[in-house]
């Protein structure tokens, strides 16, 4: 599965002119590309995570919020990785559906369909269980992943996370052709 | 009788190194075997996903995972692996080894830490010993790694210096962040004698070397783009090739040393890139894998004369494991309370802290007990990488922060003040419950048993630990810090090891004799940090380093001397 997995992404590399595609690292992430079926989670899913992301950090007008991050495709480009354990998205699928399932029982709707207060006081209600409470830490761990990484790898868009905390990049900056994948 | 190789090495790190040099140098035919890549320096960026996000530098520890054994509240012992926990035991994997990652804070050891035992006496619970070789007998090779590797610094005469055989560093000290002299200031007004941290880092180029690119605090974990960070790799390994005597083989990793019936090593068993087996043989073994893998590679190379492991016949081979103890503490500096000017400088963070309180080195306070070894503080940046330091804010008491919250203390912690950070050392006292074996069952991807790693501590780490880290809260104090605590921990620091094959004059207390020749094979070095019985009070690297030197420069002599002229 795996193997089949990381055959279509190099297709896909190729086809878009993508390089470095010699070997089992040559695993050449692309957001446009993003093959939601390969992390397991559907769309519901993926739209639920975007708008926990969301409400985890938020956008304002002087300081960046998930959506401005590229968070939901960063954790799509994480989870999409054949090096990744199955068990990692099959993590993130169940938490997807357990915070799901919480909704309907609370509120008899969809995630994405609750005002900002019953979003809020239903998240803190999935973090009083330890499931939650580790799901939601992971969700949160890998926004911070997409506002403070080196924008090569597609978070971070125009350094605007490292601008907000007037990070100081170090010397040098990892090129596209030395993302970590390819050494 | 021929051989492939007059040396061969295994393990191209701070201990392998400047042997391959020296040997290489002197004309003799030196094979280094690593079992990682050969990354070069500009292989190397500041990507925290790649240093510390997603450990690319390090084997995959779902294919080679530790067992470690840590102490439960009964005085038990749980096992756990390390795949998918926090506890990492590899380092650096790749030529140059570890030393392309560390942060470079080098202090020599001083003339007590060779003779702890007759020094201050016997310590309940813990086996120390002196060292079969003195501080002077060292000191002109730590002199040697000023100039070879390229130690950066200035020397400030205080209580505790060690006396060197030089006025000063080859290299003058590296630029410095202002906190420096605020540190300066305040103690001497406690009565203290703050020093510049010497760094092996290039103040100017040199040697084919960049000098600093001045990414401050970003050293430690990440690679060096300029070469100005004196790596195994740059330092030495690149001057060795150059000599045309010394190849470096990477992706080689050694399944064991072939001994035979007699006792005689026969050659050097390895994996290739492709997995496949092959061998080479020499007439002198030099084993430098870092105390872990040193003590993992003896204890699996039986033979037929070493049914325990190669030169284990004192069953020492993994006893008294060195991790380094201590303490440590942080503070912010906020800019609210410097001038607009001051405060801008204080926010740039490319420049160094370097520094450095040895005050208490040796503990002579009645309050504290009767005089004893104490330690060294460092003080430095808090590690600038910022997913790190983020994800350390998503806790408070148990809850998540999230939301606007979550972003009010993310702009306070980033940008309201300098992080600073107290890293204070003293020894990790070498006691029974800290030691390294194979695992009885569980097999690597090569097929070859995982190290089983206790990791016991004296309660004298943690005592000192407390008093030295104490001792720079109170600097933070007085530089006006605000938030400052300290604190001392048991949890081995899995970047510092030494020990494992201590060496000695008695072949029944020790693995190795005073040039770190396993004692019961004629052709057979052990160059990493495992050969130290006791680790003194500092980072291990430059004393692996200059210990390296001597026994090369006595396998020189053993060898025949020099087979060249004008080197």
């Amino acid at each position: 599965m795996k193997r089949r997995r990381f055959l279509r992404w190099s297709m896909g590399g190729v086809l878009m002119g993508s390089a470095g595609l010699a070997g089992a690292r040559a695993w050449v992430p692309d957001f446009s590309a993003i093959r939601l079926e390969s992390t397991g989670l559907d769309a519901d899913q993926w739209a639920l995570i975007a708008a926990v992301q969301e409400h985890l950090l938020p956008s304002e007008a002087a300081a960046p919020g998930a959506r401005d991050v590229n968070a939901t495709s960063w954790l799509q480009w994480v989870l999409s990785d054949p090096a990744v354990e199955s068990s990692q998205c099959r993590f993130f699928r169940q938490g997807a559906a357990a915070l799901a399932e919480l909704s309907r029982k609370e509120y008899g709707k969809a995630f994405v369909s609750l005002g900002a207060r019953e979003k809020e006081a239903l998240l803190r209600k999935y973090e009083a269980r330890a499931d939650g409470h580790g799901w939601l830490q992971e969700l949160l761990n890998y926004i911070m992943e997409a506002m403070l990484t080196d924008p090569v790898y597609g978070g971070n868009p125009g350094q605007v996370g490292w601008k907000w905390l007037n990070h100081q990049p170090g010397y040098k900056r990892p090129p596209a052709d030395k993302r970590y994948f390819l050494l | 009788m021929s051989h492939d190789y007059d040396v061969c090495v295994v393990g191209s790190g701070a201990g392998g190194s400047p042997v391959a040099l020296t040997l290489a140098r002197a004309g003799y035919s030196v094979l280094v075997l690593e079992r990682g890549p050969w990354w070069h320096t500009d292989d190397f960026y500041k990507d925290e996903l790649a240093c510390c996000l997603r450990d690319v530098y390090k084997p995959d520890r779902r294919d080679e995972p530790h067992i470690i054994e840590l102490e439960d509240d009964d005085g038990g012992w749980l096992s756990q692996s390390t795949v998918n926990s926090r506890w990492n035991f590899w380092n650096g994997n790749c030529v140059g080894g570890a030393s392309n990652f560390m942060s470079g804070f080098f202090h020599r050891l001083k003339p007590v830490d060779f003779h702890l035992l007759s020094e201050f006496g016997p310590i309940e619970g813990a086996n120390m010993a002196d060292w079969p070789i003195s501080y002077e007998d060292l000191e002109p090779y730590y002199t040697r790694v000023e100039t070879e590797v390229g130690v950066s610094g200035r020397v400030v005469s205080h209580p505790h210096a060690e006396p060197r055989s030089t006025p000063d560093f080859p290299y003058p000290p590296l630029q410095e962040h202002p906190v420096a002299s605020l540190l300066d200031k305040a103690g001497r007004k406690l009565g203290y004698h703050p020093f510049p941290t010497s760094r092996a880092i290039l103040s100017r180029p040199a040697d084919g070397r960049n000098s600093c690119a001045y990414n401050g605090g970003y050293c430690g974990s990440t690679g060096c783009s300029t070469a100005a960070k004196g790596s195994a790799r740059v330092a030495l390994l690149d001057k060795a090739v150059k000599t045309g005597r010394c190849e470096v083989r990477p992706h080689a990793l050694v399944k064991r040393i072939i001994s035979d019936a007699r006792g005689k090593i026969t050659g050097v068993e390895y994996f290739d890139q492709a997995g496949k087996l092959k061998q080479v043989d020499a007439r002198i073994y030099v084993v430098a894998c870092q105390a872990i893998e040193t003590a993992k590679l003896l204890l699996r190379s039986t033979g037929p004369k070493f049914p325990r492991g190669l030169a284990n016949g004192s069953g020492l081979v993994g006893k008294n494991l060195l991790f380094a103890g201590g303490g440590a503490g942080s503070g912010r500096l906020l800019y609210s309370k410097f001038g607009r000017e001051e405060a801008r400088k204080l926010a740039q963070t490319g420049f160094f802290i370097n520094r450095a309180l040895q005050d208490f080195y040796v503990i002579d306070d009645p309050s504290f007990g009767p005089r004893q070894k104490g330690g060294t503080i460092d003080f430095v940046h808090v590690h600038p990488s910022p997913v790190l330091r983020a994800q350390r804010q998503l806790e408070s008491n148990g809850r998540l922060n999230w939301g606007k919250p979550l972003k009010r203390i993310l702009e306070e912690q980033f940008r309201d003040g300098v992080p600073l950070k107290i890293e204070a050392f003293c020894d990790w006292l070498p006691v029974d419950d800290c030691f390294v074996t194979l695992d009885g069952a569980l097999k690597d991807k090569w097929g070859m048993p995982v190290a089983r790693v206790r990791t016991g501590y004296h309660v004298r780490n943690l005592q000192v630990g407390w008093y030295l880290a104490a001792k720079g809260a109170q600097m933070l104090k007085a530089i006006g810090a605000e938030e400052v605590i300290s604190f001392a921990s048991g949890a081995p620091p899995t970047n510092l090891l030494a020990g494992t094959c201590r060496f000695g004059h008695d072949p029944d207390t020790s693995v190795l004799d005073p040039h770190c020749r396993a004692n019961e094979l004629d052709n057979l070095y052990v160059t990493d940090g495992s050969f130290m019985p006791t680790g003194g009070s500092v980072p291990y690297t430059w004393t692996i380093y200059a210990n390296a030197f001597r026994v090369a420069d006595h396998l020189v002599e053993r060898l025949g001397g020099s087979r060249r002229e004008n080197i």
